[in-house]
């Protein structure tokens, strides 16, 4: 008698995986908490979780937005504008650098920077440099936007069941003067680029997991009852500043978040890994889930995650009465290789500076 | 004078109170409703001179609402009302949005409304006068209410989005009004769903109902926009 001789077939790959078709590889996630339909869940994090919070409004559940668009405003709109992307409008926070970020500004530990960029007369947010498209009209409506900003991401925090959070990069761009992180490269989307001033930085193991730490010391302090589910975006870097190829970049980036992300699960009762880097970019399915080039997750594959994501709740818990079965789900599978539109990706600009310089 | 009626399901209420007697207090105009449940009667089809039915079922529902026409000629009326096809509404909390973020938001509650894809083929068609008027607002409990700036909200629309098709926006009377954003309750009990020559004719909606207005209330609609109407002309 060995401990393996008790095992159940998830364990091992020959039945877990090799003998099933990809799209029988099953209970990849034992989900460590309920998730109902009534419980808020706000959602933040790289590109790829915006798919999380429309997924989750989607099959009947209550994706928390604290900070919600004007009466009668179009889909299209609520887009450019950021709204219904995430729980409240902060754009993308890649890194958990940011997130400690936002949660420190949020809750009053440290003051939000002056830093502010003009462009032709319009004003940009350093912090949120898409949030507007074509910036704001004034410094004041910058700085009213950020308060109410920082305000619904603090409702988002306070009144959220759970929080989700995808982590994207490691690589991130700060200002060694004052500190602070921002989310894009000074230079790209807005603002102009002091390489006095801006420094690269690629964060190791240890302080991506310092600043998740310290960012779920803050939420739970601020919401006890708090759970949190983090992920790992499958979406390769657009482009590194390292100096190494993209593709060893993207690994190594993509290797810490996920070691930290297993470790924080591992190590704390109230967090849970959800494995969507896995279903993406196991060799097992092949990289059938991407777009041609190799990066975008094609929308059948955000399908395929969040269909995952749901039976393993369901086969963990069974479905509530109140919750609507899958099939009543919104979004309908897309052909395959079709693009998904939906997505609000600052990063992805980077791809412009591709032939050395603006195009 | 001869107003031409285009709009969905709240047109019931105006028709009901105009043949309910109404019509007896302005011997002067006669009305003719091209009416459908929902928001389809703005697919309308134009043609020379006639904005035609999109399909078999709205032809039977203008056919009815109308008294027999199953199309509407614009050469016939001197003008026309444009009725609901045009959810209005105001948000309820106190998030702050950008000037940016109020003026796309402004631009899709007008251009994003059936009436106003209706009011683009019937300016294709002619230049006669043209009133749009907005779904009533919701009936709600007046209690806690926040003030919405309602005159305020439809005269940036009036400026910006109906003065370049020359086209009139007709407010909801005041006295209909709560805080700007719903309807006094009163109004909204013993509605009834447009007749358009189904079972459901001739009932009423449910208690819960909030959506849709009494015989009443389009009494008090007509009696505000009939005067200024006729002066206008």
């Amino acid at each position: 008698m060995n401990p393996y001789e008790n095992l159940p077939p998830k364990a091992f790959w020959r039945r877990a995986v090799a003998e099933n078709s990809m799209y029988d590889v099953s209970g990849l996630w034992n989900p460590k908490f309920k998730l109902s339909p009534k419980m808020p869940v706000s959602t933040y994090g790289s590109c790829f979780a915006q798919h999380i919070g429309r997924a989750l409004q989607a099959r009947g559940f209550n994706w928390l937005r604290t900070e919600t668009a004007p009466f009668g405003m179009s889909d299209a709109n609520r887009l450019a504008y950021n709204y219904d992307v995430f729980s409240s409008r902060t754009g993308n926070i890649y890194t958990t650098s940011l997130l400690l970020q936002w949660l420190q500004w949020a809750f009053g530990i440290k003051p939000v920077p002056e830093e502010i960029w003009e462009k032709s007369g319009r004003f940009y947010d350093p912090f949120r440099p898409r949030v507007e498209p074509d910036g704001f009209a004034s410094v004041e409506e910058l700085r009213a936007s950020q308060q109410q900003t920082l305000k619904s991401f603090r409702e988002s925090v306070t009144q959220a069941d759970v929080f989700v959070f995808t982590l994207g990069l490691t690589e991130r761009w700060l200002n060694s003067e004052k500190g602070y992180e921002y989310p894009m490269c000074p230079g790209t989307v807005a603002g102009e680029f002091d390489e006095a001033v801006h420094q690269f930085d690629n964060m190791i193991f240890s302080e991506v997991q310092k600043n998740l730490y310290a960012a779920l010391k803050i939420m739970r302090e601020q919401n006890e009852k708090l759970r949190v589910i983090l992920t790992v975006s499958p979406v390769p870097l657009t482009a590194t500043n390292s100096g190494k190829h993209v593709l060893v970049a993207t690994m190594q980036s993509k290797s810490v978040l996920r070691a930290v992300a297993g470790q924080t699960a591992d190590s704390r009762w109230y967090v849970d890994y959800f494995p969507s880097y896995e279903i993406i970019n196991s060799p097992v399915f092949r990289g059938n889930f991407f777009e041609p080039n190799q990066r975008n997750v094609a929308k059948h594959g955000v399908n395929f995650v969040m269909d995952s994501f749901f039976r393993d709740l369901n086969a963990r818990f069974g479905r509530k009465e109140d919750a609507p079965a899958p099939a009543a789900a919104k979004p309908a599978a897309a052909p395959a290789g079709k693009k998904s539109k939906d997505e609000v990706c600052e990063e992805e600009l980077l791809e412009a500076f591709a032939a050395g310089g603006r195009k | 004078m001869k107003l031409c009626i285009i709009g969905n399901s709240h047109v019931g209420a105006l028709r009901t109170a105009w043949t309910s007697g109404l019509s007896d207090d302005f011997p002067g105009i006669t009305i003719t409703c091209f009416a459908q449940r929902g928001q389809g009667i703005a697919e309308m089809v134009v043609a020379e001179g006639r904005l035609l039915p999109a399909n078999p079922y709205m032809k039977r529902t203008v056919e009815f609402t109308s008294g027999g026409l199953s199309e509407v000629v614009v050469a016939e009326y001197d003008a026309f009302l444009l009725y609901g096809l045009h959810e209005h509404g105001q948000e309820t909390g106190d998030t702050w949005y950008s000037s940016a973020v109020r003026a796309a938001a402004l631009k899709d509650k007008v251009t994003g409304q059936g009436s106003h894809a209706l009011l683009g083929k019937l300016r294709g068609l002619t230049d006669k006068p043209v009133w749009v008027a907005h779904d009533p607002l919701p009936a709600l409990d007046p209690s806690g209410l926040v003030a919405a700036d309602y005159d305020a909200e439809l005269a940036e629309m009036q400026r910006l989005y109906y003065d370049p098709l020359q086209a009139r926006l007709v407010p909801q009377p005041a006295e209909t009004m709560v805080a700007g954003r719903a309807t006094k309750l009163a109004f909204s009990k013993d509605s009834q769903p447009l007749a358009v020559g189904d079972d459901r004719d001739g009932r009423h909606h449910g208690a819960d109902e909030i959506q849709h207005m009494n015989t009443a209330y389009g009494a008090i609609w007509l009696r505000a926009f009939l005067p200024g109407l006729a002066a206008q002309l």
